[in-house]
């Protein structure tokens, strides 16, 4: 034997290593198993199967047979000696397949007064999740090209709070840094450069747009002080040049990022809220995502704020969540029938479902009685309509049989994955109920609500109301923008002048510290049914 | 033994309003204050712990549970506090250094209290000094609250310095596993508010 790495009918040797964990000895396989925590032993993302060999686990010493799997932390095993068979189960294993990536923008109207008028620039969106880069040609203005890829850091971590963490220990914001530089942009770069028959040493100019974490590690910078109090950031702007952070572009090409409005609060929403265009008395510009961040704007005073609603809307966390991408349940619609009319992204045959799948869900159970206002399960009609499951003890709906889905298992909603959307969506509109508390508003003063982000250009308005993520005003009063960020890092490239613009706009906001604020708990508390306790929030869509 | 199925049914569905109501009532009837809390509201809250590990029950439901019993507490606890209610043991919970998340925390400060404990709340962001002095005051066990995987590790620090303290020290919240625990050498560890009541009675040796 040897040691051999299984997944999806392939099967992979590879060298053994005692020091290195079997999540590593996958990696080097060619499979990129998820570890949300970042490989620090404190979820369960990374499982994998061990069948016959020796084997350390944690700090226990195991021997498999080959008729009795273990399922164990791949974070946390290591082979003992040099046979082992190890299975990666789908849901383990990060698919880049098909994502679904927001890359259109729309830039606003401005002047055209480039930096640099010769040459080419790129924009840059660093996401936590995806990175998205435009090719601008600064002689005529206009937009070349558009790519993008997972940030190569989910490979380490999930969620910003986490990269911080990884940060802590020598070696890893370097190999952080080299994961969004080395193996993100400069493909990107590669792939702009080549599908236009651009020289990348004719680019001059790249902005960067992203979260205030996302731009400390790019720029090689410990995000150390943002993880706790008081979270403040080393610098809210970054500048330095393409050699020096190893970007592929001529070597003195100006790289600039967007400036951040506090820790929590980054250049991505600065260029969110430039190009979004508020407008009425009292408006809104919220970001539907891990950090949920939201500014609020009265006759001019703004006000700030982070909601940390986790990552539940990208389908982390939940039994069958998937990411946006091939294979993916993107929406639902069903009544009393539990007659589930799907959508799936790219491929016919699902593995799993994404955020705006769940909420419509929630939204259509909901109404038809399947989901009570506290998110539990009708298990009678679950039962009449032979769509019930029982799932480590909890309730669940089969959403498709095994013989329809990828896996050849069933795909299910659990009561406990209704709980933890719930939990983020809680986060969210209490996050906005406190904001304009501050401000001495109601969500019904609202003139103007604007959503960006990725997520909410894939959202049912009308769902994401129903079960209380949104408030309960007049569909006119939305707006979707696209992904502003990379419209901002487009600005920043096509004005000189928008850079001091940024500078004035990330002075404004007033940061709310929601748990210093009186009411965010109990907002949230009520915000945790379906649509709120607070009846009078949702009048009009709050009947079941 | 007169438990009031209104008032029992009103904090188990979270009906904060009825309970207060309820609850201001049976006061002014001059029922006896310890009755009221300990024949419905918190077999009321024992209910909800027990679906919740039974998977029966998830977080939502269990913070408006306890929002509910909350508000009826809020009237009760002067009055109780006047009636020399003895409690079962003597414990302190706080969020540990840098970390500002209190919702979990508050949520096992009532199970404990539900379950007769004594509980001395020190709040978010607490450091040693604040452990050390709660221990000092005559609490037998320290319960510590971490939301952040950056603050989690200040709990081996606290751990550390109040090992010969002799209070024994338990661990929590959502990033916190058992294999941490072990780990840092915390007496125990409980994954949700249910389980913290049995950690701390197992770590005074109360029969559950
Ligand atoms: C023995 O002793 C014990 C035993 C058991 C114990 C115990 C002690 N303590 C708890 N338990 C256990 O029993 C309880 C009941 O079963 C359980 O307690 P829990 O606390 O786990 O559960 C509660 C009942 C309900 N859960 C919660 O209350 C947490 C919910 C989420 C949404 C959340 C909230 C509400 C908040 N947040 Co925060 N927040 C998130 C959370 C994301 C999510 N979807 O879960 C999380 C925890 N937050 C996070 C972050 C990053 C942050 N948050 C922040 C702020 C906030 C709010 C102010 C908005 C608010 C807190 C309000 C408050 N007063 O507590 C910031 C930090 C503030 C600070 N210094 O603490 C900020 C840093 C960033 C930001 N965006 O502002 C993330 C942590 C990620 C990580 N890797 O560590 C997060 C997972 C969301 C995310 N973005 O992914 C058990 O853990």
């Amino acid at each position: 034997m040897a040691i051999t790495i299984h997944f999806d009918g392939q099967s992979v040797a590879v060298e053994s290593g005692s020091d290195r964990t079997v999540l590593d000895l996958a990696r080097e396989a060619g499979w990129h198993i998820d570890a949300k925590c970042g490989g620090q032993g404190f979820c369960a993302s990374c499982n994998v199967l061990l069948g016959e060999g020796r084997y350390r686990v944690f700090d226990e010493e195991i021997d498999v047979s080959p008729e009795q799997r273990r399922e164990v932390l791949s974070c946390q095993a290591y082979v003992r000696g040099d046979d082992a068979e190890i299975f990666l189960p789908r849901a383990s294993v990060i698919s880049f397949d098909g994502a679904r990536i927001a890359d259109e923008m729309d830039i606003p109207e401005h002047t055209f007064n480039p930096r640099f008028t010769k040459g080419y620039g790129v924009a840059v969106d660093v996401g936590t999740t995806t990175v998205v880069a435009a090719l601008i040609d600064l002689e005529t203005g206009k937009v070349l090209s558009r790519e993008s890829l997972y940030n190569q850091q989910i490979l380490k971590a999930d969620d910003v709070v986490s990269r911080i963490s990884l940060c802590s220990e020598p070696g890893n914001l370097e190999t952080l840094k080299e994961l969004v530089v080395d193996h993100t942009l400069n493909p990107l770069i590669h792939k702009l450069c080549t599908g236009t028959g651009i020289d990348k040493k004719q680019i001059v100019h790249l902005a960067i747009s992203g979260n205030t974490v996302m731009m400390h590690i790019f720029f090689g910078v410990s995000p150390a002080s943002i993880g706790v109090i008081p979270f403040k950031p080393v610098s809210h702007t970054f500048s330095s040049t393409a050699a020096e952070l190893g970007i592929d572009a001529r070597s003195d090409a100006l790289v600039e990022t967007v400036p951040a409005i506090a820790g929590y609060i980054g250049g991505d929403i600065t260029s969110d809220l430039y190009v979004s265009n508020l407008s009425g008395r009292l408006s809104v510009l919220i970001d539907i995502g891990t950090n949920g961040e939201m500014v609020a704007c009265l006759d001019g005073q703004m006000t700030a704020c982070a909601t940390a609603a986790g990552p539940a809307f990208e389908g982390a966390g939940l039994l069958h969540g998937a990411r946006a991408a091939s294979r993916a349940i993107d929406s639902i619609a069903y009544n009393e029938t539990l007659d589930f009319e799907l959508t799936v992204i790219g491929e016919p045959s699902p593995v799993g479902l994404c955020g705006p799948a769940i909420i419509d869900f929630i939204a259509e159970g909901f109404r038809c009685g399947l989901i009570n206002a506290m998110g539990r399960y009708d298990i009678e009609m679950l039962k009449r309509e032979d769509r019930y499951e029982s799932i480590c003890g909890m309730h669940a709906c089969m959403l498709v049989a095994p013989e329809l889905s990828a896996t050849g298992e069933s795909i299910t909603i659990t009561e406990g994955d209704v709980a933890e959307i719930l939990k983020a969506k809680a986060a969210i509109y209490a996050g906005l109920k406190t904001l304009l508390a501050e401000l001495g508003k109601t969500v019904h003063d609202i003139d103007h609500l604007v959503l960006a982000g990725g997520f909410a250009k894939h959202i049912n308005l009308e769902n994401a109301i129903c079960i209380g993520l949104l408030p309960d005003i007049e569909i006119e009063k939305y707006d979707v923008i696209g992904n502003g960020s990379l419209a901002g890092a487009a600005l920043a490239l096509l004005d000189k002048g928008t850079q001091q613009d940024y500078l004035d706009l990330i002075e404004k906001p007033e940061i709310v510290t929601l748990n210093q604020t009186e009411h965010f708990t109990n907002y949230f508390q009520e915000a945790l049914a379906i649509p709120n306790l607070d009846e009078s929030d949702f009048l009009t869509r709050g009947q079941n | 033994m007169a438990k009031n199925e209104a008032l029992y049914e009103a904090v188990l569905k979270g009906r904060r309003k009825d309970v207060s109501t309820i609850v201001h009532e049976s006061v002014d009837a001059e029922i006896n204050v310890a009755e009221i809390l300990m024949e419905s509201m918190i077999p009321a809250m024992a209910e909800i712990g027990d679906r919740f590990s039974r998977n029966e029950a998830y977080v939502p439901e269990m913070l408006i549970a306890a929002r509910a019993m909350q508000a009826g507490l809020d009237i009760l606890d002067p009055l109780l506090a006047e009636a020399g209610h003895k409690p079962i043991g003597k414990v302190a919970i706080g969020t540990v250094k840098g970390d500002l998340h209190d919702i979990g925390k508050n949520l096992v400060a009532m199970m404990l209290k539900g379950a007769g404990f004594d509980v001395v709340d020190l709040g978010v962001d607490c450091d040693i000094e604040k452990y050390r002095e709660a221990v000092e005051n005559g609490v037998q066990v320290i319960l510590l609250s971490a939301l952040l995987t950056t603050t989690m590790p200040y709990m081996k620090e606290v751990v550390e310095a109040l090992k010969n303290s002799g209070a024994k020290i338990l661990v929590g919240g959502a990033p916190v596993t058992q294999a941490y625990a072990d780990e840092i050498g915390a007496d125990g560890y409980s994954d949700d508010a249910n389980t913290a009541v049995k950690s701390a009675k197992d770590a005074l040796g109360i029969a559950a």
